[in-house]
């Protein structure tokens, strides 16, 4: 039993987490589970809260691991974080190992400041840097024929370890803002014992108050003016059902890549027009390989940061996606032949089939308030003469 | 711990919470009043009247007792009596075929599919490939996937096929009533120019399409509503003149195997009850005069002077009406995946795109798929089989069953079945479903 107890030991525990945050990103049949460890991550939970005043009951894991680092310093880092396993392991091949980087500023501990006050009054920053978001992003090339372009774009993961082959441990020492974050922690720990105890302790460990005041005002200037000098270009496209309003959406997702591989039609890709910047690599939707389920919310059960909202499956009714539009000229029905598929796809009754003039003609004619733009019309019509289009704001 | 702070420690957890709650992020569906419609009757409509007693001459006692005369019927009663089954086959128009001929449905759909190795192959053998092999030697049939057939050359065909089978013919005959003893049924009330006569029938198969045996044995069954249309056909569609000034091109339908002949599909009005008869009434008057007028309309296009209407269908287009609650319901998923079942009659298949599972399933991928015996027995009603696109299904598949090559097969199917019910005096619910196989392999049919 030597070997169990060697196994099991807590200092194993972050390649068991590893491992499982490997599997769980993997999208097998349980695509509910999908990028579990983004639910993890405290800075994606804070940022998530933090701009949209609401969260869901699964915030509350990440909440914990907050409260455990309150009381174990980087715990999360120690025995939870895949990606510093991973790094920490290619680290061990690197030739440079005795580098150290003491000139460099803890980037990760101001990253989390900004992006948290900018957060407060409007749109996150950084959410992109999150490990988990990185991590689970990698393998979302894993979910479907994606571009060049989205493949390389989610190689965050691979371009992180072969980095750490040069610079042995840079990413969790100094960029990480979740280990940022629980840095912050730490110092917001011995303030708070400072300021209630009286008790002086560690004084030369702390970070001055006055560069966490200045970056928290550069933060907040940030959130406040950056949504209003973003100008949308009129974009065609189409985004996940109860998406949030497009400015705070391209900055609060993540690009963890949770609802692509979720999503079990894979109508959810990343989005790699060039129109817009912001939004390369937010989810996008395609119905080249099926259609939005009426009986499935997993995107937004798998969304971590709140971009996707949590809804109940019998709401897709009010959820637009777009809406149906019908281009007659190849409509079989029109035709004469006997093809009602478009109607019989239609789950929330938008359909209807008018005779306009006689009853030879029967035209069908799309409902735009009952039509969600789910698109199982414009995937069956076997004349392809149907397309979902965005709806005008 | 003192009062004060239990107190101050409830309340702030009690506002946390209720905080937290508040603060919930989730997008709940509205909850919207159901509408309810209440059905106004008219004043005739509750009141009834008690028909007389009366002595019913029996026509006939026989084997098998086919009622419609459909592509389903028709195949029954062929393969019936082609188990040496004395056969009755009792048809309320003056043609066999039902839509087929008479509502000028044209196109025998559903012929082929796609096997497991994924070719493409014809399916629909037997009675119903053997008519489709006449008419097409008889140059009287289009296309060799899914064939479009002459109306007239398909009631000449199918009513030689019957009397070459030796079926003895009703035609201008319905079936008005059945006789039971319990649960088994005895036979038929005819009604016809005769008057109401009487057939005594060992099987009895209800082909009528719209399942009024079924019904009237008092079996279960589901209603569909379903668009109802009526066919037409075009003449001289060959004489259009495309270089006249003015010329526009107009929808004259699909062609016929007749040269200049084409006949124009029409969907219809939506959600209609097939099984009112003031309704097919309105209908069938309603359409005849749209067609009329939009031929007309046609013919005022310049270069179409000399398109005329050949004819409306002489049956109202009904799609479906009365579904079965049988033995086995057949499901979308069984005739997506391959389903075998040990008590297989026949084999269909697919004529149409469809979404199986979220995904889109071209026609020319779509597999082909086994019917069981079983979907063809009412739960209830002894001695009674059911063909035709009333059999038992779910409602996903009522494009593939509703359509002609569906219906040859699960005809021919209940006709040998009924045969062998006869010949071995045995019920039909105990059937032994190797010898049917057997006896459909002899008769053509294929069974994969």
């Amino acid at each position: 039993m030597a070997w169990l107890k060697r196994v099991l030991r807590l200092s194993n525990l972050r390649g068991f987490s590893a491992l499982l945050a490997l599997v769980l990103a993997i999208p097998f049949s349980w695509k509910g589970l999908t990028g579990f460890f983004t639910w993890l991550s405290p800075f994606l939970m804070l940022n998530s809260i933090f701009s949209l005043k609401s969260f869901v009951w699964l915030n509350s894991i990440a909440f914990l691991i907050l409260v455990i680092v309150l009381f174990r310093k980087r715990w999360f880092c120690h025995h939870i974080c895949p990606v510093g396993w991973s790094c920490d392991k290619v680290s061990g091949f690197s030739k440079a190992k005795t580098f150290t980087y003491s000139r460099i500023p803890d980037i990760g501990r101001w990253l989390v400041i900004l992006s948290l006050a900018a957060a407060v009054v409007g749109i996150p920053l950084f959410m992109v840097l999150d490990p988990m978001a990185i991590f689970n992003g990698f393998f979302t090339i894993l979910s479907g024929k994606l571009s060049p372009a989205a493949i390389i774009s989610l190689s965050g993961f691979p371009v992180l370890l072969l980095i750490h082959l040069f610079f042995p441990g840079i990413w969790c020492a100094k960029l990480c803002p979740l280990g940022g974050l629980q840095l912050l922690i730490a110092d917001l720990k011995i303030w708070f014992i400072r300021f209630f105890r009286k008790e002086n302790i560690e004084p030369a460990a702390i970070t001055s108050g006055r560069r966490y005041f200045i970056m928290s005002g550069i933060g907040l200037m940030a959130g406040l003016t950056i949504p209003r000098v973003l100008k949308l270009p009129s974009e065609n496209i189409l985004l996940p059902p109860a998406a949030i309003e497009p400015v705070l959406f391209n900055s609060l997702c993540c690009r963890c890549g949770n609802c692509s591989r979720a999503c079990p039609t894979g109508i959810i890709i990343p989005n790699t027009d060039f129109v817009n910047v912001l939004a390369w690599m937010t989810p996008r939707i395609s119905f080249k390989s099926g259609y939005c389920l009426e009986t499935c919310n997993l995107c937004s059960q798998v969304c971590p940061s709140g971009a996707i909202t949590l809804f109940d499956v019998k709401a897709k009714d009010q959820l637009f996606i777009g809406t149906a539009e019908i281009h007659l000229e190849n409509c079989l029905l029109l035709n004469n032949k006997e093809c009602v598929r478009c109607k019989e796809s239609c789950k929330f009754d938008a359909l209807e089939f008018v005779a306009e003039e006689n009853i030879l003609n029967v035209t069908p004619v799309v409902n735009t308030k009952k039509c969600v733009g789910c698109g199982a019309c414009e995937v069956i019509c076997p004349a392809n003469c149907i397309a979902i289009k965005p709806l005008q704001i | 711990m003192k009062r004060r702070d239990f107190v101050s420690k409830v309340l702030i957890t009690g506002g946390a919470l209720s905080l937290g709650i508040g603060c919930q992020r989730k997008i709940e569906p509205v909850s919207g009043g159901e509408q309810k419609t209440t059905v106004l009757l008219s004043k005739a409509e509750g009141r009834t009247i008690k028909e007389p007693e009366k002595q019913i001459p029996v026509l006939a006692e026989t084997d098998v007792l086919v009622i419609g005369g459909g592509p389903a019927g028709t195949a029954a009663a062929i393969a019936a009596s082609r188990t040496g089954a004395e056969t009755y086959l009792v048809e309320r128009y003056n043609h066999l075929g039902g839509l087929w001929t008479g509502g000028l449905v044209l196109p025998l759909l559903s012929t082929h599919a796609v096997d497991k190795q994924k070719r493409r192959k014809q399916v629909i053998f037997g009675i119903g490939g053997e008519m489709s092999k006449r008419l097409a030697d008889l140059g009287m049939s289009i296309h060799e996937i899914n064939p479009v057939v002459d109306p007239e050359a398909a009631k000449y065909v199918l009513e030689e096929m019957i009397r070459e089978a030796g079926v003895k013919m009703l035609y201008h005959t319905w079936g008005t009533n059945v006789i039971m003893d319990g649960n088994v049924i005895k036979g038929v009330f005819i009604e016809s120019k005769s008057g109401r006569m009487a057939i005594l029938a060992k099987v009895v198969i209800d082909c009528t399409g719209d399942g009024d045996i079924f019904n009237l044995a008092g079996d279960k069954y589901d209603v569909m509503n379903y668009a109802i249309g009526l066919v037409h056909r075009l003449g001289n569609t060959d004489r259009v003149n495309t270089k006249k000034n003015g010329y526009v091109r107009m929808n004259l339908g699909d062609p016929t195997p007749i040269p200049g002949v084409n006949w124009v599909n029409m969907w219809g009005k939506e959600d209609q009850n097939a099984l009112d008869v003031r309704n097919l009434s309105k209908l069938q008057m309603d359409y005849r005069k749209e067609i009329w007028e939009s031929v007309q309309k046609i013919r005022q296009v310049p270069g179409h002077e000399e398109v005329f209407l050949l004819d409306t269908a002489s049956q109202l287009g009904v799609r479906m009406s009365r579904i079965l609650d049988g033995e086995y319901r057949l499901t979308l998923e069984d005739t997506m995946t391959y389903k075998t079942f040990n008590d297989v009659i026949g084999i269909s298949g697919a004529w149409t795109t469809i979404m199986y599972k979220g995904k889109k399933i071209p026609t020319a991928e779509r597999p082909l798929w086994q019917i069981p015996y079983r979907s063809l027995l009412p739960r209830k009603t002894d001695n009674l089989l059911v063909a035709g696109r009333c059999f038992c299904f779910e409602r996903e598949l009522v494009e593939d069953t509703r359509i002609i090559g569906t219906c040859l097969v699960t005809g021919h199917g209940a006709g040998a079945a009924a045969g062998l019910a006869v010949k071995e005096r045995e019920n039909t619910r105990n059937l032994n479903t190797e010898k049917l196989k057997l006896i459909l392999k002899q008769q053509g049919a294929w069974l994969g």
